[in-house]
């Protein structure tokens, strides 16, 4: 992802989260969307969305900030595998009807019925999914009283202002997703349940924060903050947002109270 | 004329000789397209030719969008429909997992020379080994009837209603001739499907496209001139003529590139 709109420039930027997590194209789904923080997680989780789109039949994106792609680091390559056919693909997969009936893929559904029946197919296939394969790492989560939520870059960034926040005696933690589809709203939910406050860091104007005000669902304040067009936050905006944040639920009743 | 055999002339059917019959590679399913329409003939000749080959079973198809979106009910093997005018980006990526496998796309006018220009001119640039069947009715069938890049210059659609005009939209697309330039092409020819002599011309074309490929000498690509004649508002006798005498003289009929190697197959 680069700054935008339009041609927008180069610079790293997660502006395109609502487009790749909402739908790949026309039509009513989510493709799964894996997000890295770092060169060895863009290495890594390239080789899951092959093994997840081969599983689901199901498109899905590695969506990677700038920084991340034009960044150099150690990492360690995967033993390379031999390309081979899922296992369910011989039920479906072109390879020449030999000895069998002729496989045909297509998604054209010119009726009404068929078109809302291949679609709640595909809704089935989503919950499942859903359930399935969210995704996320956490940093001092366990007694945090503030959880900060970013993912790729910016929440690479989010944890070094996590680490100075600890240092400075602040209760806060990390929780970074990886899976942007299916968002990780289960444990987002379950720490809603303990954590006062939340803050989501991203470069954008607020789209994950979204995702994050459903899973949190009303049992604790959100804030956000964000760099827009190519900006990256440096740790220390992210520190003071947190002691905003801080300063904020410092008002409300402690949960239990 | 036509003879009638009186009963007595009529060998029992136990003597008879099987001489025409459906090819192998096409289904037993009646097909959607209008009397007089150019897809059905293309259709018999390339399951012809997949037959002829032996082939079948070896062999995926790729569908366009378009009249022929539906061409994997009517042919009898492995097959997948592409997005409008990716047929050629879908059947790069399926020769590249299975070399040995023949693959084919089968496109009309408005999926290969208007949305899917792109793909085609970069697939014959990469020198796909793949088969393009490529019909060109000059319109939009599937749609109703609009004009395509295709269109001949003045001719009536249902979006150029005063007849095409050439300075506002351009002159009528060459396909052929645009990608016999590109060197990753091997075999680019342009038949016509307007009457007997030349549907055997264009059938003795398609069996060569598909050995080009199996020799893996890079694209090969026959462009067909064929009848719409619902779209063209014509009886389908008219519209074979309306070919001839209209569209093979924009469309010359000939061989645009032919590498060396294809007079050895
Ligand atoms: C992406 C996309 N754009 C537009 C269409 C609408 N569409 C359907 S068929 C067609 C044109 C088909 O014309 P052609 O390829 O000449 O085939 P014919 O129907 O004449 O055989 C168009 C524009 C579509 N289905 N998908
Ligand atoms: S509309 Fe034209 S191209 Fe389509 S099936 Fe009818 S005659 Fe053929």
């Amino acid at each position: 992802m680069r700054g935008g709109p339009g041609l927008g420039n180069i610079q790293p930027s997660q502006s395109d989260y609502f487009q790749v997590t909402r739908s790949a194209g026309h039509g009513d789904y989510h493709p799964i969307v894996l997000a890295p923080a770092t060169v060895q997680e863009a290495i890594d989780l390239t080789t899951l969305a092959f093994d997840l789109a081969d599983k689901y039949r199901h498109v899905v994106i590695v969506v990677a900030d700038g920084l991340i792609g034009q960044m150099m680091e150690p990492a360690t390559l995967p033993p390379m595998r031999d390309p081979h056919l899922h296992p369910d693909a011989a039920s479906w997969a072109l390879t020449g009807a030999e000895g069998r009936t002729p496989n045909v893929v297509t998604s054209l559904c010119l009726g009404a019925e068929t078109g809302e029946r291949h679609n709640k197919e595909i809704q089935a296939r989503l919950r499942v999914i859903r359930e399935a394969e969210q995704r996320a790492t956490e940093v001092f989560t366990e007694d945090a009283e503030v959880i900060v939520v970013g993912y790729g870059t910016a929440g690479r960034i989010a944890e070094s202002a996590v680490h100075q926040a600890r240092e400075a005696g602040l209760k806060v933690g990390l929780f970074r997703p990886i899976a942007l589809w299916p968002f990780p709203e289960r444990r987002l939910g379950a720490l809603a349940g303990r954590a006062r406050g939340f803050l989501a860091v991203e470069m954008n104007a607020g789209q994950m924060v979204d995702d994050v005000r459903l899973a949190v669902n009303g049992r604790a304040p959100v804030a956000f903050y964000g760099r827009l067009g190519g900006a990256v936050p440096m740790p220390e905006e992210i520190y003071d947002a947190i002691t905003g944040v801080f300063e904020q639920v410092a008002s409300l009743p402690v949960a239990g109270d | 004329m036509a003879t009638t055999l009186t009963e007595e002339q009529t060998p029992p059917i136990d003597a008879m000789e099987v001489v025409y019959q459906r090819p192998e590679a096409l289904t037993d399913v009646p097909t959607h397209y209008c009397p007089g329409c150019g897809h059905g003939i293309a259709h018999r000749m390339v399951g012809e030719v997949i037959d002829e080959l032996g082939i079948r079973t070896q062999t995926i198809g790729v569908a366009p969008v378009g009249c022929a979106v539906f061409a994997y009910n009517y042919f009898n093997m492995d097959f997948i429909e592409a997005a409008h005018g990716r047929a050629p980006a879908t059947a790069t990526g399926i020769k590249r997992v299975f070399p040995d496998r023949i693959v084919f796309t089968y496109q009309g006018d408005g999926d290969l020379a208007a949305i899917g220009t792109a793909e085609i001119v970069h697939a014959a640039m990469r020198g796909e080994k793949i088969t393009v069947v490529f019909i060109n009715n000059a319109i939009y069938g599937m749609t109703g009837g609009q004009m395509a890049p295709t269109t001949l210059p003045g001719m009536k659609t249902t979006s150029s209603p005063s007849g095409r005009d050439v300075e506002a939209t351009g002159q009528p697309a060459r396909m052929s001739e645009l990608l016999a330039t590109l060197p990753g092409a091997a075999y680019i020819v342009r038949r016509s499907l307007h009457n007997v002599r030349e549907i055997r011309k264009a059938r003795k074309a398609i069996l060569t496209a598909f050995k080009v490929q199996q020799a893996g000498l890079g694209l090969s690509m026959v462009e067909l001139l064929s009848s719409c004649p619902t779209n063209w508002g014509m009886t389908p006798s008219d519209a074979m003529k309306w070919v001839e005498e209209n569209m093979v003289p924009v469309y010359p009929l000939g061989d645009y590139k032919v590498v060396d190697a294809v007079r050895d197959l």
